[in-house]
């Protein structure tokens, strides 16, 4: 009763400011165009990376990432991990180390960061049974930077991934552990993860991973609309200080500026 | 003891309100008398200079707020020390919690409690913010509260004139407790570090969403100088808080 009353009432005030509604801070949920993934290191690798994703209005994925500290004149196995729905995916914490050896290797990611979604491959399909085919993997430079930029045609796009973009996580494998640029077998062996898929021989070192990117909003948070005109709860402030909005307003000209009392913080 | 302190809280807000629904009411009458003239107006009980936002920063450690702690604020905000005692300082002892959705934020100190709204990206990769002003939202595509991560809720500070959710997010200090209940029944126990005021076009990304080693928290909401003809906030006022206790229900 007594809320219904308050609602009426605020709509009645709010009527001048009618044509002043927010455009940015209230809008509907589009489609996901851009997302931008900050990739951070995982397993001590010293890579980080970022990265820009793309819906493009053909349904092509655009997929953008520019990282340093890999491991040089090697290729890093990357991907899309996630699903088409959902969002209980996110980067694997130390503790996803299940078998204590100090690695969170593939495998053990995966509960955390889902299964691969997208292969990130530099050309041929995207699909991830080509989650490790580092043939077509992109390969750091000397300096051990990794750029890569494709745009993934429509026909690769697995159902959901588009809709899903902000919940999806980007995954680029491979480190030096013991510091020899290069992948070998002399610190973690074998892949447990490539063994698994049939292939044998491969360096646990090109297979674990090495960063991990979740989804970094772009800029701040729209957060509110039209100021209060004032700050306090007591009536007896409230008043004059409205009046003297409204009067500025009246005889005014430029920009409104309403200020909470936040600034006499600074 | 949530329900207890949110009883009193409900009515302190609702006499609150009505007061401000009473100046809403003057102020929007004489700014119809207005209509579409535009002014320059500094309301509020406002020392600083207004359209110069500045970076405003505290860290934890006693001392004030950034809004200087007003008395009245203070005398509504309950203590929000636990009953039983300190919080636990030390998070490398606390369990680590799997994924379950948040279900509502409470801020003992500004008498908030809310239920939570998803919160995803719009087509630029902008946060997007709540449709109900009155309630705070969870940004899915980062981790539940309670993960190993920096899990995001936001609320707006006004909505058309009228205080929302937030509206007193600047009032907290290091230390003020942020609480958390799940889905799965667990109550994740934030405490305050940090906060801090940004112009929105400096806005500490690195900061606020850099992947930590602990369960944290990030609150962020409005404020600084009001835009109007851009209808925005200059600012973001943005709290760090680290998860320091956990309570099962």
């Amino acid at each position: 009763m007594y809320r219904t009353r308050i609602l009426l009432a605020t709509g009645m005030a709010a009527l001048p400011f009618a044509y002043a509604s927010p455009a940015s801070a209230h809008e509907d949920h589009h489609e996901i165009t851009t997302v931008n993934f900050t990739l951070t290191e995982l397993n001590g690798s010293g890579a980080e990376a970022r990265a820009t994703v793309t819906a493009e209005s053909d349904g092509s994925l655009r997929v953008q990432i520019s990282g340093s500290g890999f491991t040089p004149n090697s290729p890093h196995a990357q991907h899309i991990h996630g699903a088409g729905s959902g969002h209980k995916f996110f980067c694997p914490p130390p503790s996803a180390d299940a078998n204590g050896d100090g690695q969170v290797s593939t495998e053990e990611g995966i509960p955390q960061y889902g299964n691969v979604f997208i292969a990130l491959t530099t050309e041929g399909d995207t699909f991830k049974e080509s989650g490790l085919a580092v043939d077509r993997m992109p390969v750091a430079d000397a300096q051990g930077n990794l750029e890569y930029d494709r745009t993934i045609p429509a026909s690769y796009i697995p159902a959901g991934a588009i809709k899903n973009l902000a919940h999806l996580h980007i995954v680029q494998h491979g480190l030096d552990v013991n510091g020899n640029d290069k992948y070998d077998l002399e610190s973690l062996g074998e892949s447990v993860f490539a063994k698994s898929q049939g292939v044998d021989g491969i360096p646990e070192e090109a297979t674990n991973p090495a960063t991990c990117g979740e989804v970094t909003p772009v800029g701040g948070v729209e957060t509110g609309s039209r100021a209060t005109a004032t700050a306090t709860a007591d009536p007896e402030t409230q008043l004059p200080l409205a009046a003297l909005g409204g009067l500025a307003l009246v005889g005014g000209a430029g920009t409104l500026l309403l200020r909470r009392r936040f600034a006499d913080a600074s | 003891m949530l329900p207890d302190r949110l009883s009193g809280s409900t009515r302190e807000q609702s006499t609150r309100r009505r007061a401000h629904v009473v100046a809403t009411l003057v102020g929007g009458g004489l700014v119809a008398v207005g209509a579409l003239a535009v002014g320059v107006a500094i309301a509020g009980q406002d020392p600083g200079s207004p359209g110069t936002p500045e970076q405003s920063e505290q860290s934890a450690g006693p001392g004030q707020g950034l809004a200087g702690g007003s008395t009245s604020r203070q005398e509504r905000a309950p203590s929000v020390r636990a009953p039983d005692g300190q919080p636990r300082p030390d998070g490398g002892k606390l369990p680590e919690l799997g994924w379950s959705e948040p279900v509502t934020v409470a801020i003992p100190r500004i008498d908030v409690r809310s239920s939570l709204e998803d919160l995803g990206l719009d087509s630029a990769g902008v946060m997007t913010t709540p449709q109900d002003h009155e309630r705070a939202g969870w940004f899915t595509p980062a981790p539940p509260p309670g993960l190993i991560g920096v899990a995001v809720i936001a609320g707006h500070v006004t909505w058309d004139g009228e205080q929302s959710v937030f509206f007193d997010l600047d009032a907290l200090r290091p230390g003020d407790r942020v609480e958390v209940e799940r889905a799965d029944g667990v109550t994740a126990i934030f405490e305050v570090t940090r906060l801090g005021r940004f112009p929105k076009e400096q806005f500490p990304t690195e900061a606020v969403y850099r992947p930590v080693g602990n369960a944290s928290l990030r609150l962020i909401t409005c404020g600084g100088g009001y835009d109007e003809v851009a209808n925005r906030y200059l600012d973001n006022v943005i709290v760090w808080a680290d998860m320091v206790d956990v309570e099962r229900s």
